[in-house]
């Protein structure tokens, strides 16, 4: 993994680095990777890939509403708290 | 303060059952343990956060209660250290981040829940590896636990805080999370018992999420009994988790215990390879024979893809995790970096927030659920899990427990992987498996080194044989007969690892 | 340009596919227990799960999963037995836990269909590839000028479906009949309410371009913020001229969003297709497999309400009433609910129709008011009509009535009364009016006498008016032949 790959990667993430950690995880990604390769060796054509333990199903909930007793001190966890809402930087179009 | 009776201080049961009798007040327990925790926490650090006050006032809580004829709850007046990924309403919860510094949850872990109904007393917020990321608890972002053991060395990790706050006798009990091993491993490093749980006996409601598909809450105590104690109290059913199993805990807790005679305990032969230290080694071959004396038999096992369960491992980890640590923006919560513009303010806010290894991660699982990767590296990695899951259904057609090492190693020198960061991930190599299956496993302590570090067996079970195989622990630690007891901190802290980053 | 369009009209053909978003009626949301509601204060329906606080985990609605399958029913699609949901990766302040939880490649239901008019009596059958469940983002509102942008998360975690068409649609008229046919087939399918102004119903238009005549698929662009069935039309009338004029001057159409301004009636560039869209679905670790009892889905299938279609041919065909009543009847589930209510009641169809067609729509347009509201009920109106028909109300009086029932929520009973339009039955009261009719009018009195039989109306007419219009025509009629006698000299 390279530089560029490395900024790609950190910019969908949404991580600012620094040039000198770009270089840094790119070694250390590299590294990685390549002992990931290994698992190359392990044949798995066909085989259907487990995203959950297998017996586990998906349970509904009734359609019966619960609020949340306080909304507001939801919102006032933020750091951008203002009235009601979340405040955030503008977004840029 | 009437100190605590000596033998008291070895179970967890026994407080609860003395609390209950009325021969100790839930206060003086209390005040035992943030005593041992004023006096040691300095050195040793297994605490992001305690508040003696609200633990005093809750302990007064429970005597009053008591006082008043309500006698119930398994962990009456029992201290539990709480790890600090799982939430704890109006208490700071932090998950060892700065991304979460002053975060204080809305709502308890269902965890944490349950441990207050049965009468316990939360009793402080333990150190881990950032996100629970790590096997040393050195990538916390508020700086490193040491091993009670020995100063010098880590904890392992990631509940490093859990297991060194039960072994150095802060608390009788803790609560930790395993992933990949992070709650048998520093378990097995700091000399104390831990389960991983079946995926699904305990719920992970409140459990901040690090990889959804394989993280449990699992019990740490000083000995199986009180391990035991405390999966009845956090297991079964919570209608809030999607991946909650709906299995009565009741007749599982209730089964007859298994006898050792006759038991069948897998030994493969790939965890007596390279790497395992011959300390290590000879203390589960101990295990071996003394099981064998009590009637069991060992039946000799091949499970050829153990050394391919630790890519396997960090594959589906770091892909579940870029996705579960996305919500950690700054617009909701958590501290917010200054910046005029809302990607540049998720960009510093994230680079700001997150540590090397948690950043490490978030590009790998990132990289690896990317187009064009994704087949290569993530779907590749469920079929080898779903490979992995096949070879354990089969290997317990032929045997009732699999028996090997917990860590190829017992604790290792503060600052020793830290710069290495796939040296650490090979700390896995058995405590990777299970939780890529769903299945329980747990780690006692076995033996110690010359040097008297704490080793740890660790057994691995079929789903759901949680309970069953507690028991058999219970006899393995009856037969290894070792003095399971909390420790006053030895050795000289490492240099430079100090608090914070 | 217009003048070029209409000769490249000739030459080129849109291909276009509308992919809609619309809001289950449920409750609440899809994976926590706030209220799904509308408007309300910002943030006043959030809790730990939709606010993506750390920890919390979704539990799927049961009430979701029936009205998505449901509307795959409806749709005639293929219900999965097992379905799955997939974190679609992305950030944005609107998106709290940093992705959407949908469905990528197992959606719930597939390979649908939906028949809708192209024009009076002419339908045509427009494929749907597939219906998938996913949850709401909140609202971002960047208000002008503002450093800032502020969100609100009530709709987050709001359960939708998308209804993905394929590209069967050949004109932009005909994407707005698809539009209008699926929010109407859904709305009778009680799952949505399908109102565009409260963002129930979204929708985004595929569009591309070929000579007419080929097969093969031109580079399709995806319009977003089409906020209004009119601006359907006006969107892909807008970019179809957009497309063709590109190509015709020897450009190439680049694969892109566009957003739809309402204002200029243009599309503009949102972003062009490249990598930086990699969302990086997979399977949502939180929510394992969903499997889909064959039971459920039967007992859906037998509760499914009848179609707008079906209803409509029903009522032409077997009820006998004209087209333009059966179409009006059906254009609105309420109305065809009141409707069928009303004939249930006792009415035929013919005059419940004339009743609900004529009068009750007529006065809920003029009040612009909706049939929800209606304080009258089915069976009040038949209690009036069956007034008239005893003649205990003229004609003209119980249009009268129902109007001041409609007004008021009045029962008919005491509509009439309170307007004092109860026909006069009482012959002796009458009577005496007849007879004085009879004196006052010596001059029509002696037109009838002298043969003139039309007299006898006139008569009629000035003892109505004399009662004020209440008086009951026939028993009039009656006494004025009882005490005249036949036209022709008195006997």
């Amino acid at each position: 993994m390279d530089g560029a790959e490395v900024r790609r990667i950190a910019s969908l993430a949404r991580l600012e680095l620094a040039d000198a950690e770009v270089d840094r995880f790119a070694s250390q990604l590299t590294a990685i990777l390549g002992y990931f390769e290994k698992l190359r060796e392990v044949a798995t054509e066909g085989v259907p890939p487990a995203s959950h333990p297998p017996e586990l199903k998906g349970p509904v909930r009734p359609d019966v509403a619960a609020p949340w007793p306080d909304p507001a001190a939801l919102v006032n966890l933020s750091r951008g708290a203002e009235g009601e809402f979340f405040r955030v930087p503008r977004v840029l179009e | 303060m009437a100190p605590l009776p000596p033998e008291l201080t070895r179970s967890a049961r026994a407080i609860a059952e003395a609390v209950r009798a009325r021969k100790v007040g839930a206060r003086q327990v209390a005040d035992h343990y943030l005593e041992r925790a004023a006096r040691h926490d300095g050195t040793v650090r297994a605490f992001l956060h305690l508040d003696p006050a609200a633990i005093r006032a809750d302990a007064d809580a429970i005597d009053r209660r008591v006082a008043a004829g309500d006698t119930s709850g398994a962990l009456l007046g029992v201290p539990v250290a709480i790890k600090d990924n799982l939430c704890t309403r109006g208490v700071p919860t932090t998950c060892a981040s700065k991304i979460l510094a002053g975060y204080l949850p809305p709502y308890d872990a269902t965890v944490v829940a349950r441990v207050r109904a049965a009468g316990g007393v939360v009793f402080g917020k333990t150190n881990l590896d950032e996100f629970a990321m790590g096997a040393s608890t050195e990538n916390s972002g508020y700086g490193t636990t040491r091993n009670p053991r020995d100063l010098a060395r880590v904890p392992g990790g990631s509940s490093g805080g859990s297991a060194a706050a039960v072994a150095a006798g802060f608390a009788p009990l803790a609560l930790g999370s395993d992933t990949g091993g992070s709650v048998r491993q520093p378990a097995s490093l700091c000399g104390v018992v831990g389960l991983r749980p079946t995926y699904g006996l305990v719920s992970r409601y409140g459990l901040i999420a690090f990889a959804s598909s394989l993280d449990q809450v699992g019990p740490i105590a000083l000995n199986v009994e009180d391990a035991l104690l405390l999966m009845e109290v956090i297991g079964g059913h919570d209608p809030r988790d999607s991946t909650s199993r709906k299995v009565d805990l009741a007749p599982l807790v209730k089964a007859p215990a298994p006898t050792l005679a006759g038991l069948k305990v897998g030994v493969p032969a790939e965890y007596k390879v390279e790497g395992v230290e011959p300390e290590v080694r000879a203390a589960v071959e101990r295990c071996e024979q003394l099981l064998v004396k009590a009637g069991a038999r060992l039946v000799p096992l091949a499970l050829p893809l153990t050394p391919y369960a630790i890519p396997t491992y960090y594959l589906v980890v770091t892909s579940e995790a870029s996705s579960n640590l996305a919500r950690f923006d700054g617009v909701r919560y958590g501290p917010r970096a200054d910046a005029r513009e809302l990607s540049h303010m998720y960009g510093l806010t994230r680079a700001q927030g997150f540590g090397d290894e948690v950043k490490r991660r978030i590009m790998l699982g990132t990289f690896a659920l990317s187009a064009g990767y994704f087949d290569a590296y993530y779907k590749k990695s469920l079929q080898v899990r779903q490979r992995i899951l096949q070879e354990f259904t089969e290997a317990f057609t032929k045997c009732d427990f699999v028996l090997g090492p917990t860590a190829p190693t017992a604790a290792f020198p503060i600052g020793e992987k830290a710069s290495d960061p796939v040296q650490m991930y090979l700390c896995d190599v058995f405590t990777a498996p299970a939780p890529l299956a769903g299945l329980p496993a747990l780690s006692i302590p076995c033996g110690t080194t010359k040097g008297g570090l704490p080793i740890g067996a660790q057994l691995q079970g079929p789903a759901c044989s949680d309970f069953r195989m507690l028991r058999v622990a219970r006899e393995l630690e009856k037969l290894l007969a070792l003095d399971l007891a909390p420790c006053d901190p030895a050795g000289t802290p490492a240099a430079g690892a100090t608090r914070g980053r | 340009m217009a003048a070029d369009v209409k000769s490249a009209a000739a030459v080129f053909e849109p291909v276009i596919g509308l992919e809609v978003h619309c809001q289950l009626a449920t409750k609440t949301k899809l994976f926590c227990g706030c209220e799904a509601g509308f408007g309300g204060l910002p943030n006043s329906r959030i809790c730990p799960v939709c606010t993506a606080q750390p920890g919390s985990l979704p539990v799927l609605d049961d009430e979701a999963l029936n009205l998505a399958i449901t509307v795959g029913l409806a749709l005639s699609c293929t219900i999965r037995g097992r379905t799955k949901f997939d974190r679609k990766n992305y950030f944005y302040p609107d998106l709290p836990k940093g992705y959407q939880i949908s469905q990528f490649d197992e959606p719930l239901c597939e390979h649908g269909v939906l028949e809708f008019e192209v024009e009076k009596g002419a339908t045509k059958r427009a494929r749907v590839l597939r219906v998938h469940m996913e949850e709401d983002a909140g609202k971002a509102l960047h208000p002008e000028g503002a450093s800032s942008s502020l969100v609100d998360l009530n709709r987050a975690g709001v359960p939708l479906v998308e209804i993905v068409g394929m590209p069967d649609l050949a004109s932009p008229a005909e994407a707005s009949a698809y539009l209008q046919a699926l929010r109407r087939l859904l709305r009778f399918a009680g799952v949505s309410e399908c109102d565009m102004e409260k963002g129930s119903l979204r929708c985004d238009a595929n569009v591309s371009i070929r000579p007419k005549g080929t097969t093969p698929l031109g580079v399709k662009v995806e319009i977003k913020n089409i906020n209004s069935f009119r601006n359907v039309e006006r969107a892909l009338v807008f970019e179809i001229a957009r497309q063709t004029e590109v190509v015709q001057g020897g450009g190439k159409i680049v694969q892109e969003t566009r957003s739809f301004r309402d204002t200029e009636g243009t599309t503009v560039s949102m972003r062009v297709k490249e990598s930086a869209d990699d969302y990086r679905y997979f399977p949502d670790p939180d929510l394992p497999v969903f499997e889909i009892d064959p039971a459920r889905v039967e007992r859906l299938k037998k509760a499914l309400p009848e179609s707008f279609l079906l209803k409509r041919a029903r009522y032409r065909d077997a009820w006998g009433l004209t087209e333009y009543d059966a179409r009006v009847l059906t254009e609105e589930p309420a109305t065809a609910r009141f409707f069928e209510a009303v004939v249930a009641a006792g009415l035929p169809p013919k005059a419940a129709a004339n009743w609900v067609q004529g009068e009750v729509l007529g006065w809920l347009t003029e009040s612009k008011r909706e049939l929800e509201s209606l304080k009258t009920t089915p069976a009040d109106l038949v209690d009036l009509v069956k007034m008239a028909e005893r003649g205990e109300l003229s004609h003209l009086a119980a249009k009268k009535v129902l109007r001041q029932m409609l007004d008021t929520g009045a029962k008919a009973a005491a509509a009439a009364q309170s307007l004092d339009l109860l026909q006069i039955r009482d012959a002796s009261a009458l009577g005496t009016t007849v007879d004085e009719v009879l004196q006052q009018e010596a001059k029509i009195v002696g037109d009838y006498r002298g043969g003139k039989e039309t007299a006898l109306n006139a008569l009629l007419g000035r003892v109505m008016r004399a009662t004020k219009g209440k008086g009951d025509p026939n028993l009039i009629k009656e006494l004025l032949l009882q005490k005249l006698g036949p036209a022709g000299p008195a006997k």
